[in-house]
């Protein structure tokens, strides 16, 4: 279902003639407008509900009124029809019925969070009669939590029951309910442990009072009209969603959407909302930390910078080259992987650098897998106008939660198909397709769908089904791709056996469009593949090109061919999916530096951490998993800690190399040699960003393999590991935010219930897989002859729980002696 | 207007006459569908006894029994008489995949009792019309939605049920025919809003009894988004008498445009409440004097209300000239609504009925909207306040503003229905209102401050708060 093109009629308004959009309620257009109707319990993401009567307008068919007063936000318009918004008996209409709003409200704007950006008072400002009749008792009901973050106020509340629409139809989480009935009906919720908050926070915006707000920012983060807004990006996965980053007083004051009609439409996940309670978290490192022979030492950055410089200049005098490896996560902005780039190739002379999680496996990223990576790649707005949206091991939900509800919302109220081809359920699954894989088979099930597809070559019945659900997928397809793509140890076959996939499906189906997106692992992992692969994508090579992957980099540290490791922004010890190898390097090296925000596992292990200041501190341009080049603004808050571009430039003064240069400057580089770039200056960035199509050039030829790799199962009595990536994990941001602490953090075994009575375990027990232990979870959702952990937790680690990977792995219930979640 | 044998039943007189009886006298609907003697109930070839859904299942198209239906002139009985031939043809013929037939036995309307005793006396009445109905509009399925605290019609509805189910009439093969008809009797939960048709169809799907936007109408998107057609119990039950003995026997009957029969239920005042089937267009004075043995010894006749507490009260005496059907009723100044006739005597004070009819309505408001919901629960607090001895003068424009916010604003027509009565309360009978006005505290004191008719909003602070 490609996308349409929209389709108006002219009617008259208020006299004049109007041209709106006939697939809209003609209340969203004369708003457009500029008509002030007013409303309270549409919204543009829920059906047309009626319940706050606000919004009546008179209507009249080819000059025939109609006898009652209609509702816009449920009036279709059409050939004919006129309206009118101003007359006595649509004010009147909106005069009472405001009334009936005021009067069992508390009028305490002076002391509500919602006060300045709240449209009951706002409308009562424009619509209402300035004096109440009411004289009465109001109604009361005492404050109530609904769930870990949210908090109402039942005297504010106006029972448009937008929240309720929201839960109902666009979250699918039914958290909110309405119960009783009239005057004395209220919200209510009924949460339990185990449901993880996903997009909660949403309803605390569309509530248009001020009875749900947020646990940690009510009543005392300040009014509205004092938070300095920034336009930024948020943070934890891929998608690019729009934020404004608030601050007061030189504080985060909270973090809430900004709408961008082609990435979010508004809508946010929890994580990133109340993540922002870290930023300024007392945990965050003002200061370098020394960690000696067993002591750990607090100094001053200057001092950290000239000491650590000092002993890397130690290095470099014996290993004039390749001799420091460096590694970055997927999280920082383009231009500080720019500069890093030059730290590595013009201060450490090395090609041992690496920035962003591992796409490619182990073995690293080549032009046959880049090329791969950036085919077929399209924007989110025809991702979610595809009549078909497959996803090949990605849990969108997860991994890219604004993505993965969007979709959801589509398919539901669009009637769009989603096919999931996964290892284990999913919340997507009341309404998608799915066909199960077995964990470890990815690559035998891509192609064998492909060999299916193209009626040639050896197929299995998992593959058979999924080429069987791509036969006809109608207009057009996108396929999205994530997190078992890059764990898998084949991902560098995978990625390009899904571009085969992408020719097959074409050739079935006449042609028709079909799209690949990536899901990448971290906000900007398309960035840094462009500061990586700098040269293919912008100027010929000049200088060293990267090794081609963090396991690389990892493996020349444990080969002992490097004598230092600088790590920036990248627990490796909890997520990086061999352990071992990691506890290799690090061990192996003379000197291990970090730089990042908060102390994890891997920045104890590093001689120096320095501090470095979170996204939410530093200007730069992120790309999203649909090319677009977006940018993080600072907030408008106080930072004692320097951007990694700051943090180099200060090295490399240190060891005498000079000035690599500012941020402005990386950004002028990136525009400069990258022809695809945007044109836009640095200073004045398009705030809803720029779509880019990405092109490098790569010397990639390759011929489709047929041949299906071997089964892959696990062993007699023994499960197999799924390290799954789920939105809350031990990530530095959420380990560090208290808000989630009120969380039931997915830190468990969860294990379909027939694999644990077999094994005689019940839910709540504690079980040992491999050296860690976890409680174990039955859950419908873990496919039997699997176990299903969370990929990146501090106490847990599941790069611990086995080989990197393929593990299979039997399950003991762990002694009562060490018995503990 | 027919007349059947009374008959005493939980404790209230009834003469129970019905549609059927103009078929045959032996055989009344009571007599055949009697709990005792509904064994008798069979199919023998005798007018009832599912001789008229046999006749249509083997001669007649669902196209001649939709008009038939549309000849005979049947209205809906549930309130806004409709009419339901009509309403049968509006499901699209060409849809695909289920369509579903729902019956409303909610009977919420305080002065309505005539449901439960059809479903009570004569199951198989109402069985028989649905299957002819379910033909009619190519359904398979009927939900039957009885108000939750009829216990005995669930009960007896249900077991007339299982005894179709038991002879092969319901089932996967409908006497043989090869036709799938299904009866599924559904509980409410006591919740008046229930038998609005939208927020039944609401319940029936497990939600909360919430109405639904309209359009899309029920017969295009109802329950479960598939076709549905929704009628009264009565209006259902009447379908096999218009099968056995023609359309022409309806439409012989009551008035031109408001043919036929129609119970009704006649509560208040009177010496003999109870339920009778009368033709349209029977005075009202008729009904009452004498069916319903006239009013009590030395009382005259303050107003009346004819269709169930959701309509205007006509004032005095006028009321008994008013012709019994929908227009006679319009232009009596109130509406038939489900023909549930209150008699109000001198003896009654306005104020006090329209307290109790706004408790009602606060009460069952679904909430859903705001002029109902938080208007219903305003007129209540006036009403009660004005008892209490609070009233002031400015509390009569104060409940007409307030009406005039719920009528036609609110979102179903609950609203109106509660907004109805009072204003007719307020201006037909506002000497009620002064009467205890004249007698309050805060009328008095104002007044005493020379401030007789100065609104008090403003003036005084939230009384304190309700805890809930
Ligand atoms: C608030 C409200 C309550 C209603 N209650 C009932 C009821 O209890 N029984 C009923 O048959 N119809 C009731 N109705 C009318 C129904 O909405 C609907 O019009 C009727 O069931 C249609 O059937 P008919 O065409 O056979 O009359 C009610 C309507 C409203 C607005
Ligand atoms: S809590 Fe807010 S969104 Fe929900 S019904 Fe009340 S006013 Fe509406
Ligand atoms: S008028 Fe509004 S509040 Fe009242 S019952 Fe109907 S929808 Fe509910
Ligand atoms: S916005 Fe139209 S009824 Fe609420």
């Amino acid at each position: 279902m490609a996308i349409r093109a929209i389709e108006y009629v002219t009617i008259e308004v208020d006299g004049k003639p109007v041209s709106l959009r006939k697939d809209k309620p003609i209340l969203w257009g004369l708003r457009d407008k500029g008509y002030d109707i007013p409303y309270f319990c549409a919204h543009k993401w829920l059906d047309p509900l009626g319940a706050c009567r606000m919004c009546m307008v008179k209507v009249s068919w080819n000059g025939r009124p109609m006898p009652k007063l209609q509702i816009s936000c449920a009036m279709l318009p059409g050939e004919g029809m006129s309206v009118e918004t101003n007359i006595e008996e649509v004010l009147t209409a909106r005069r009472e019925q405001l009334e009936f709003h005021l009067i069992n409200h508390p009028l305490e704007c002076p002391v509500c969070d919602k006060g300045g950006e709240c449209m009951l008072q706002d409308q009562t400002y424009e619509h209402g009669c300035g004096e109440g009749r009411y004289t009465e008792n109001k109604k009361v009901r005492p404050d109530r939590q609904m769930n870990a973050y949210i908090q109402i106020n039942y005297k504010r509340c106006i029972h448009c029951k937008r929240c309720v629409g929201f839960t109902d139809e666009i979250d699918n989480s039914h958290l909110l309910k309405m119960v009783s009935r009239g005057a004395e009906s209220w919200i209510e919720s009924y949460p339990t442990s185990d449901d993880l908050p996903y997009f909660s926070g949403n309803v605390i915006d569309i509530c248009p009072v001020g009875a749900l707000t947020a646990s940690n920012y009510r009543f005392t983060m300040g009014r509205p009209w004092e938070q300095e807004l920034t336009a930024s990006v948020a943070s934890l996965d891929s998608t690019g969603v729009n934020i404004w980053l608030n601050g007061r007083l030189g504080h985060v004051a909270r973090i809430i959407p900004r709408e961008n009609e082609g990435v979010d439409t508004g809508m946010l996940d929890d994580a990133t909302r109340f993540s922002w309670e870290a930023i300024d978290d007392p945990a965050r490192l003002r200061k370098a930390l020394i960690h000696d022979e067993g002591e750990t030492r607090r100094v001053k950055l200057a001092m950290a910078e000239a000491l650590c410089a000092e002993q890397l200049g130690a290095v470099l005098s014996e290993h004039p080259a390749d001799s420091v490896g460096l590694i970055a996560g997927g999280n920082r902005s383009t231009e500080e992987y720019m500069s890093l780039r030059h730290f590595a190739t013009r201060v450490l002379d090395s090609r041992w650098y690496s920035f962003g999680e591992d796409l490619a496996g182990p073995e690293g990223m080549s032009d046959v897998v880049l090329e791969a990576l950036l085919a077929g790649n399209t924007s989110i707005e025809h991702i979610l106008s595809a009549s078909t949206i497959l996803t090949i091991g990605s849990d969108l939900w997860e991994e890219a939660p604004v993505l993965g509800l969007r979709a959801n919302v589509e398919v539901r109220k669009r009637h769009r198909r989603l096919v999931n081809l996964r290892s284990h359920g999913s919340s997507a699954d009341d309404f998608a397709e799915y066909i199960d894989y077995g964990y470890g088979n990815l690559l035998r099930t891509v192609r064998a769908a492909v060999n299916a597809l193209n009626g040639n070559g050896e197929t299995t019945p998992e593959g058979e089904r999924l080429a069987e659900s791509l036969r006809s997928v109608g207009d057009d397809c996108a396929i999205l791709y994530g997190s078992e793509v890059w764990k898998d140890a084949a991902a560098r076959e995978l990625i390009v056996a899904i571009q085969d996939l992408r020719e097959a499906v074409r050739r079935a189906n006449d042609g028709c469009s079909v799209y690949t997106n990536p899901v990448y692992p971290a906000a900007n992992s398309a960035g840094a593949l462009l500061a990586n692969w700098f040269t293919k994508f912008g100027r010929p090579a000049s200088a060293k090109e990267s090794c081609g992957g963090v396991g690389r980099v990892l493996q020349a540290a444990a080969d002992g061919q490097l004598q230092a490791l600088v790590i920036c922004d990248y627990d490796l010890l909890s997520s990086y999916p061999d352990r071992a190898l990691v506890e290799k390097a690090l061990a192996r090296v003379k000197l291990a530096i970090y730089l990042g925000s908060f102390e994890n596992p891997t920045s104890q292990r590093c001689r120096f951490h320095m501090p470095l200041g979170t996204w939410a501190h530093i200007d730069g341009s992120v790309v999203s998993l649909e090319w677009r080049v977006q940018k993080r603004r600072r907030g408008q808050i106080d930072s004692v800690a320097p951007s990694l571009t700051e943090l180099v430039n200060g090295l490399s003064g240190e060891l005498g190399r000079g000035f690599l240069g500012t941020t402005e400057d990386m950004y002028g580089q990136l525009r400069h040699n990258i022809e695809f770039w945007p044109r836009d200056e640095f200073t004045d960035f398009p705030y809803k960003g720029v779509l880019v199509t990405p092109r490098a050039r790569l010397s990639a030829s390759r011929s489709p393999v047929k041949d299906l790799p071997a089964e892959r199962s696990a062993g007699a009595g023994e499960l197999v590991l799924i390290p799954k990536s789920f939105l809350y994990n031990d990530r530095d941001l959420l380990a560090n935010s208290p808000v989630f602490a009120r969380v039931a953090m997915p830190f468990h075994a969860f294990m379909n219930t027939a694999d644990m009575q077999a094994q005689g375990i019940s839910d709540g027990d504690s079980v040992a897989l491999g050296n860690v232990q976890l409680t174990a979870r039955g859950r419908d959702w873990v496919r039997s002859g699997s176990v299903v952990v969370n990929d990146f937790c501090h106490s847990a680690p599941a790069n611990g729980m086995g080989a990197a990977g393929f593990t299979s792995l039997s399950i003991r219930k762990a002694s009562l002696a060490g018995s503990q979640s | 207007m027919a007349k059947g044998n009374p008959i005493l039943m939980n404790g209230i007189r009834h003469e129970c006459i019905t549609p059927v009886s103009a078929l045959d006298n032996e055989i009344g609907i009571r007599s055949l569908a009697d709990y005792e003697s509904k064994a008798r109930y069979v199919p023998d070839g005798k007018p009832g006894g599912y001789r008229a859904i046999q006749h249509v299942l083997n001669n007649m198209s669902p196209e001649q029994v939709i008009d038939e239906v549309k000849a005979s002139g049947l209205r809906g009985k549930g309130g806004a008489g409709f009419p339901t031939g009509l309403k049968w043809s509006f499901v699209p013929k060409d849809h695909l995949g289920p369509k579903y037939l729902a019956i409303n036995g909610d009977e919420g309307e305080p002065g309505t009792f005539k449901d439960r005793y059809i479903m009570e006396d004569c199951p198989h009445r109402l069985i028989e019309g649905a299957m002819i109905a379910m033909h009619a509009i190519g359904a398979e399925q009927t939900y039957c939605y009885i108000r939750g605290e009829f216990y005995d019609s669930l009960r007896l509805l249900d077991e007339a049920v299982k005894e179709c189910y038991a002879k092969g009439y319901l089932g996967d093969n409908v006497f043989g025919t090869g036709r799938r008809m299904h009866f599924q009797v559904h509980t409410g939960a006591g919740a008046y809003i229930c038998g609005e048709e939208t927020s039944m169809l609401s319940s029936i799907e497990g939600s909360r009894g919430h109405p639904k936007m309209k359009p899309p109408f029920p017969a295009i998107e109802g329950v479960f988004r598939k076709p549905t057609i929704i009628n009264n119990v009565e209006s259902i039950a009447c379908a096999p008498a218009i099968i056995d003995a023609g359309a022409g026997w309806f439409t012989a009957r009551g008035t031109e445009k408001s043919p036929g029969v129609k119970i009704v239920s006649v509560s208040g005042c009177v010496r003999n409440p109870g339920w009778w089937e009368i033709e349209y267009g029977t005075p009202i004075g008729v009904i009452v004097n004498e069916l319903a043995g006239g009013l009590l010894p030395g009382r005259k006749l303050k107003g009346l209300i004819p269709g169930g507490s959701s309509c205007p009260v006509i004032k005095g005496e006028a009321a008994f000239d008013v012709p019994f059907d929908y227009e006679g009723c319009v232009a009596g100044g109130s509406m038939l609504g489900s023909a549930a006739m209150i008699v109000l005597d001198d003896s009654i004070d306005m104020v006090g009925v329209m307290r109790n009819f706004s408790k009602f309505y606060a009460h069952e408001s679904c909430g859903k909207c705001t002029p109902c919901r938080e208007g219903t629960r305003w007129m209540l607090q006036i009403h009660q306040r004005i008892l209490d001895g609070g009233g002031t003068m400015e509390d009569l424009d104060l409940l007409i503003d307030i009406i005039n916010g719920i009528e036609a604003k609110s979102f179903c027509p609950l609203g109106d229905a509660a907004a109805w009565p009072v204003r007719s309360a307020v201006e037909r009978f506002p000497e009620d209102y002064i009467a205890w006005i004249e007698k309050s505290s805060r009328f008095n004191a104002l007044k005493a401050d020379g401030n007789g008719s100065a609104s008090p909003a403003g003036s005084e602070e939230t009384a304190g708060v309700e805890a809930n």
